[in-house]
């Protein structure tokens, strides 16, 4: 089983303030516990939505809206994804989570990822092989030839977060029907194969979710459901680019082939991002990567 | 309390169980130089916070509190055991010595030192094979006796008797608590991938065996791979077998059709492909090239599957490239059904005629004599070049020799097809 904890955002977040270095150190700790014990599948964090921008859809118009957006405290700013056994073992590492070691308040959401077998099959001879044909070469016309596979970002990309946002059936727990899946589907797999795509999930209603608040050095946890649908994530995809002007493109077909009503994008955090004076303040955690690794190597020599 | 709130209680802790209950067993078995004992200690801490922690709640360092309580318990253990024998001394020595604060420190700085030597000692060859896979289930992925025992069907009772049999093997070998080295590193890291891949192979493809624990035994394959890679980052097969399992694992749910028939390969709906696993079986796939110039066979057989990984259609697999793996391939590990599998990718790769002509060259070969996929195979290339009859006599043949009932309909039903 897969989990999804988003840490939710805040005005210092939203305002682009950095974290210090000491809690950039606690959290650097905490990912390579993660990695450790086996269980880190992704994390990262975000820039804040003023990096960012909302495609929205309503009667057949699509247009594409600048951030930052308004909701501060129903966005995201970072998120992990998680390998564990059940949600009490996600709940269990997300309260591990240092994210009040700069004393400030924070908050995290836990949500469950579907698995795809709880997807219903999606029979060939319903047609859609060939509807996904025609959409195929419609895309290969205009689709980069780095037909590579997905790899980890590859140096030099801009590494880009999608998120589609719940809806009234999404939290229902309806399913997708088989077109909506195949044309997703066939979207998902051509991007893969551009090189784009790096991984995507659709997560499970917020009911079954969990929230966690951080305050005064203490942790309460929250029973979904969650209210404020509209802005809650009901699902995401890490992507990279080659420039903003090609991300845009490329969302924008994702926004019109899913028929989603609004997608949101985000810009996500790499090293390079942070500011000069801070990552030589806290050189080792930049360099922590390559330290472990040499620390690694060295415990099996 | 409700019952209900114990019982949420209940699960956090089997949670944090789970969390800590390697890194626990590591640094007590280092404190007691002995797993049995070192298991049984945790055992009791789980027991004493299943006590005290729907009480009190859950301490802000939960496997700092195990450690000590079952160094407590240890002692206590002793202090109740005073006339026994002296190896119980010597532990309760070495718990009492070192039961100050800053070793507990100490022992977490050391922790993935500790965690390492219990990885080869799980899967020490001292042991049978099932007994490795059974207390590295239970030791490094902390998962209980009664789920061991259900994903390998067997009863709760045999289960825990084999697991305390291991610990018994292990202690009167006298093995120690360490990472071997030289020589002997090189011969043991297989054995440790084997008992991962085991575990892995269990709940992907076996046989026997509870359904509901396969993706439970899949993703703690998984999970170990990923622990181990981090430990032994420059064991170039530690990231191949991890790539391997990943990408097989990346087309579980797209290699069986709703009545449990099996969908063969290239005939499976790659949008049914688990795109994360494979993101990840790619990237273990390169940092395995990347760790060390020693290609083995897990590397090459997750090649292969990174070759299907990579392709958006069947008909854009490179063939070639499968084939010149297989070359490897057959060399490093010799195998009937490798040469079976490198004909089949010559035949996909330059035309039916090869792939003939390789399928051909194996029918002499002892192993293969009875093998359902090499009458399977060649009925396949004979099919391609129109030689109709012939071909239906091969999946007839193969029909015959399967001992799965919806291969051999589907074989017979491409027997019948060629003669109509």
């Amino acid at each position: 089983m897969r989990f999804f904890i988003g840490v939710k955002a805040t005005e210092a977040s939203e305002a682009g303030e950095m974290p210090g270095p000491e809690l950039l150190r606690a959290m650097f700790e905490f990912n390579q516990e993660l990695v450790a014990a086996g269980v880190m599948i992704d994390g990262n964090g975000l820039q804040p939505s003023a990096a960012g921008y909302k495609i929205l859809t309503a009667d057949g118009e699509t247009r594409i809206v600048d951030g930052p957006f308004a909701e501060t405290k129903e966005l995201i700013s970072g998120y992990w994804v998680l390998q564990a056994n059940s949600m009490e073992e996600a709940v269990a590492w997300a309260k591990r989570a240092p994210m009040d070691a700069d004393g400030r308040d924070a908050a995290l959401e836990i949500r469950q990822i579907f698995e795809l077998e709880d997807f219903p099959e999606n029979p060939d001879e319903s047609g859609w092989r060939e509807a996904e044909e025609k959409l195929r070469e419609e895309w290969n016309a205009g689709s980069p030839s780095d037909a590579q596979g997905s790899l980890q970002p590859t140096p030099g990309k801009l590494v880009y977060m999608g998120m589609v946002h719940a809806t009234a059936d999404s939290e229902a727990g309806v399913m997708p029907d088989e077109a909506e899946l195949a044309t997703m589907g066939a979207l998902m797999e051509e991007s893969a194969a551009a090189g784009i795509l790096l991984g995507g999930e659709g997560l499970r209603p917020s009911s079954e979710g969990v929230q966690i608040k951080f305050h005064n050095g203490e942790r309460t946890i929250i029973d979904g459901p969650f209210t404020e649908t509209k802005e809650l994530v009901g699902g995401y995809a890490i992507m990279q680019f080659d420039s903003e002007e090609q991300a845009r493109e490329w969302t924008l077909r994702f926004a019109k082939t899913s028929g989603q009503e609004c997608v949101q994008v985000r810009r996500v955090f790499r090293a390079e991002d942070y500011p000069q004076d801070l990552r030589e303040e806290a050189a080792d955690v930049f360099e922590g990567e390559e330290l472990m690794r040499q620390q690694a190597a060295e415990r099996t020599k | 309390m409700s019952d209900q709130l114990g019982e949420r209680v209940n699960r956090e802790i089997e949670a944090v169980w789970r969390i800590e209950a390697p890194r626990l067993i590591a640094a007590l078995t280092h404190l007691t130089h002995d797993l049995g004992t070192a298991e049984e200690l945790a055992q009791e801490a789980l027991v004493a916070a299943l006590e005290q922690w729907p009480r009190d709640g859950i301490p802000r360092k939960p496997g700092a509190w195990l450690l000590t309580t079952a160094r407590r318990r240890g002692i206590d253990q002793l202090r109740r055991r005073e006339n026994l024998a002296s190896k119980y001394q010597l532990i309760g020595e070495v718990l009492r010595d070192r039961a100050d604060e800053q070793d507990l420190l100490d022992a977490v700085d050391r922790i993935e030192d500790d965690v390492l030597r219990l990885v080869f000692i799980t899967c020490h060859p001292v042991l049978p094979v099932e007994s490795r896979v059974a207390l590295a289930l239970r030791v490094l992925g902390g998962l209980s006796v009664a789920d061991i025992a259900s994903a390998f069907l067997v009863t709760e009772s045999a289960m825990a008797a084999r697991i305390t049999r291991a610990k018994k093997t292990l202690r009167q070998a006298n093995v120690p608590f360490e990472v071997p080295e030289g020589a002997d590193r090189a011969r043991r890291v297989p054995d440790v991938l084997e008992v991962i891949y085991l575990i892995f192979n269990e709940g992907y493809s076996a046989t026997s065996g509870d359904d509901a624990m396969r993706p439970l035994l899949c993703d703690e394959a998984i999970r170990l791979g990923r622990v181990i890679a981090e430990l032994m980052p420059t064991e170039s097969e530690v990231h191949g077998l991890l790539a391997l399992m990943q990408l097989q694992a990346s087309r579980a749910n797209a290699r069986s059709d709703r009545d449990g028939r099996p969908i063969l390969l290239l005939d499976q709906d790659r949008r049914r492909w688990d795109r994360t696993l494979i993101t990840l079986g790619l990237r273990s796939l390169v940092r395995a090239y990347q760790a060390s110039d020693t290609i083995g066979t897990y590397i090459l057989e997750a090649s292969i599957a990174s070759c299907h990984a990579r392709a958006r259609r069947p008909q854009d697999t490179d063939w070639e490239q499968i084939v010149g793996y297989y070359d490897l391939l057959r060399i490093a590990k010799p195998s009937p059904v490798v040469e079976l599998n490198r004909a089949v990718a010559i035949g996909k790769a330059r035309g039916p005629h090869e792939g003939l002509e390789e399928v051909e060259k194996l029918l002499g070969n002892e192993s293969l004599l009875n093998y359902y996929l090499l009458s399977s195979a060649r009925g396949h290339f004979l099919a391609e070049l129109g030689r109709n009859v012939e071909a239906s006599a091969e999946f007839e043949k193969a029909a015959g020799l399967t001992a799965n009932e919806s291969e051999r309909r589907f074989l017979q039903q491409r027997a019948q097809e060629l003669t109509d």
